[in-house]
């Protein structure tokens, strides 16, 4: 399986904290370079397995395999570095520190990740130009670059968090219902932009979203509840396997 | 590098929290700072206004008290030293040099000293100083003044200017001595210590205005004489109210002492001024542990106020914090980040309050010399207030802990879903 992005088997997790939910994901493979649309309703696990395949946090047991690197056996420490150079993430909403500036804000992962510093800085340019050029591909050259980030409308803070998801051109780009803050103009547009992105950089997109009109501009669309099972247990102990939880 | 930098921005997003807790740990730190330096201060001013004296003699009273009203001019003197004993004292082969001091009468709110002119040679400040004259000399008239450089700057006084004084210590006196003014003979140069505040004339003059007065006023039916009649009058004075005893070798201390204390024709004691010092610090010793414990729990209270300030503010800040989580910052950084953000907050704090003490320090200086004759010499951090100081900011740092771990705790738990 050369070919595969993100190879998970078998993985069994359970929060540590009192919340009492337990997930399995059985199998799921990624190819490298595809555009894979997940959709699910709330409760099917899905900011669980976001946070596994973005490494922050870990299973109690199987394999998940990124880039050929299993972050499972990873420590905590070289999985928040596998994550900063490799993985880009776009949330919802409020992606943005509200006190830095929009070029502040997209150059934020570079910090933690020299890789991808490198690699903005390979032609010589500046990072601060890299990020500038970015934003203004994703139509907000106009901006002064200086501008606090509080200062954006939604639509234009969550194309400065796609530029922050691809500077430096991490090979696996992961997005938590970016789109559902947006209306349906907005929502076109901002997959035409970042879709024009991604073919220029060949990165990978995992995009969650409970809206299926956007599924079919993507190579495939998985079901979350075909994917994982979560279980969740009372106090009692005993298991109950539910496919829609509140 | 980054997480400071982050620390600073995110501050600077919330400034004006930021910046009352700051304030509440610098007033904290004034009053602790503030506190330890004005306590060391007075007590360098005390011991720097008399040295060089072995013995202090004065009627029969506690050491403190003693000390208090001779040299320093707080309190009042219980009763006189008749100035045949004073002879029988300094007489003593083991005496050096003495100097008679008269207290009681006073110059518009200052102490008049009757001395003789030993006392510009004898006297010594700050371990070693002599007094020096800034104008004039010492007396050498019979109703010649010398006055102290605050009394000369206050009063605005010249050499050769008459001036009259009052008999009583009391602010406001009714009864003077008009008839017999005295002429400004000498100005001292400025010496940090109640010298400055006292006007300066001879045992004989002190003995020349009370001439027909009796139990504390002009006595009824006397004859009113003339500053040129008394001139004539045989001066010696009956008695003075303390001495300042220098001895040949210190070696002789405690028989001198012993021998005052001892005496028989009159109550007398003998008080070592650096001894006595040493027991009045132990008698203030506890107000000022009082004093620093109330300024401890204080700095301590300010603390806890910006822990409570960063908890509070955890809640919204969960979002930033899953922000720099999703970007590769590790749980780590975020705990590194809070407890920057405590470190640069009581730092902050730290470095402000000790700036405004020390501009305190400038404006109330002047202020304290006038009002309570301290003079409070500014100097550098101490290593122990360095220490206090360094204690601050590492309890600071301890303080932002408990924030720091939390945010880490939700860190972990948060995983990716930023909550809001």
């Amino acid at each position: 399986m050369s070919n595969a992005l993100i190879d998970i088997s078998n993985v069994d997790f359970t929060w540590p904290s009192a919340r009492a939910f337990r997930l399995e994901v059985a199998k799921l493979e990624v190819e490298v370079g595809s555009r894979v649309f997940l959709v699910g309703p709330s409760g099917s696990g899905k900011s669980t397995l976001l946070s596994l395949i973005c490494g922050i946090v870990r299973p109690q047991a199987g394999k998940i395999s990124i880039l050929g690197t299993d972050i499972v056996q990873l420590s905590d420490v070289q999985r928040d570095r596998f994550r900063a150079e490799h993985i880009g993430v776009v949330f919802q909403q409020f992606n943005l520190l509200p006190y830095g500036s929009l070029v502040d804000n997209v150059l934020l992962p570079l910090s933690f990740a020299p890789e991808r510093m490198a690699r903005v800085r390979a032609n010589g340019q500046q990072a601060s130009d890299d990020a500038r050029r970015l934003l203004s591909a994703l139509g907000l050259g106009d901006l002064p670059a200086g501008m606090p980030a509080s200062d954006l409308s939604i639509g234009q803070q969550q194309r400065v968090a796609v530029a922050r998801a691809l500077i430096g051109s991490p090979e696996l780009v992961i997005a938590d219902e970016p789109t559902s803050a947006l209306d349906r103009v907005a929502q076109d547009r901002f997959l035409d932009l970042i879709f024009e992105q991604l073919a220029a950089t060949q990165a990978t997109l995992l995009m969650v979203s409970h809206d299926e009109r956007l599924a079919e501009r993507f190579d495939r669309v998985i079901d979350l509840q075909d994917l994982i099972t979560v279980r969740h247990v009372d106090e009692a102990g005993e298991a109950g396997e539910r496919t829609v939880a509140a | 590098m980054t997480v400071l930098r982050l620390a600073i921005q995110s501050l600077r997003n919330r400034w004006v929290t930021a910046l009352l807790t700051v304030l509440a740990i610098a007033l904290s730190v004034i009053l602790l700072l503030g506190v330890e330096k004005i306590r060391n201060s007075a007590r360098a001013s005390f011991a720097n206004t008399i040295s060089g004296v072995d013995l202090i003699v004065g009627a029969r009273a506690g050491h403190i008290q003693l000390l208090l009203y001779s040299v320093f001019h707080i309190g009042n003197a219980t009763n006189n030293v008749t100035w045949r004993s004073y002879q029988d004292v300094i007489s003593r082969n083991e005496v050096a040099w003495s100097v008679p001091i008269s207290l009681g009468d006073s110059h518009r709110g200052f102490r008049v000293v009757g001395t003789s002119k030993d006392f510009f040679e004898h006297y010594r400040f700050r371990r070693t100083r002599q007094v020096s004259f800034a104008s004039g000399g010492p007396f050498v008239d019979l109703f010649d003044a010398v006055v102290g450089s605050d009394v000369a700057r206050e009063l605005q006084y010249k050499l050769g200017q008459k001036i009259v004084v009052a008999h009583g210590i009391g602010a406001l006196q009714t009864l003077d001595h008009a008839d017999m003014p005295f002429r400004i003979s000498g100005v001292l140069a400025k010496t940090g210590t109640p010298v400055d505040r006292s006007v300066f004339v001879s045992l004989e003059a002190i003995e020349a205005i009370h001439i027909n007065w009796q139990d504390g006023a002009p006595r009824q039916g006397g004859i009113a004489l003339t500053a040129d009649q008394v001139r004539r009058l045989p001066l010696r004075p009956k008695a003075i109210t303390a001495a300042m005893i220098g001895l040949k070798s210190r070696l002789a201390l405690f028989q001198v002492q012993r021998f005052v204390n001892d005496y028989r024709r009159e109550p007398l004691t003998a008080a070592l001024p650096g001894l006595t010092l040493y027991e009045m610090w132990g008698l203030v010793g506890t107000a000022e542990t009082a004093l620093l414990s109330v300024s401890f729990m204080v700095v301590v209270t300010s603390l806890l106020g910006m822990m409570t300030m960063i908890l509070a503010t955890l809640n919204e800040r969960r979002r930033e914090i899953a922000i720099l989580r999703s970007v590769g910052a590790g749980p780590r950084t975020v705990l590194g980040l809070l407890v920057s953000e405590a470190a640069i907050l009581t730092t902050a704090g730290v470095l402000l309050g000790t700036a405004l003490v020390y501009v305190g320090l400038v404006i109330g200086q002047p202020i304290i010399d006038r009002s309570y004759g301290i003079f409070l010499e500014i100097k550098p951090l101490s290593m122990i207030e360095l220490g206090m100081l360094a204690a601050i900011i590492v309890g600071g740092i301890v303080a932002g802990l408990l924030p720091a771990w939390r945010a880490y705790r939700l860190s972990l738990a948060d995983g990716m879903t930023v909550r809001t």
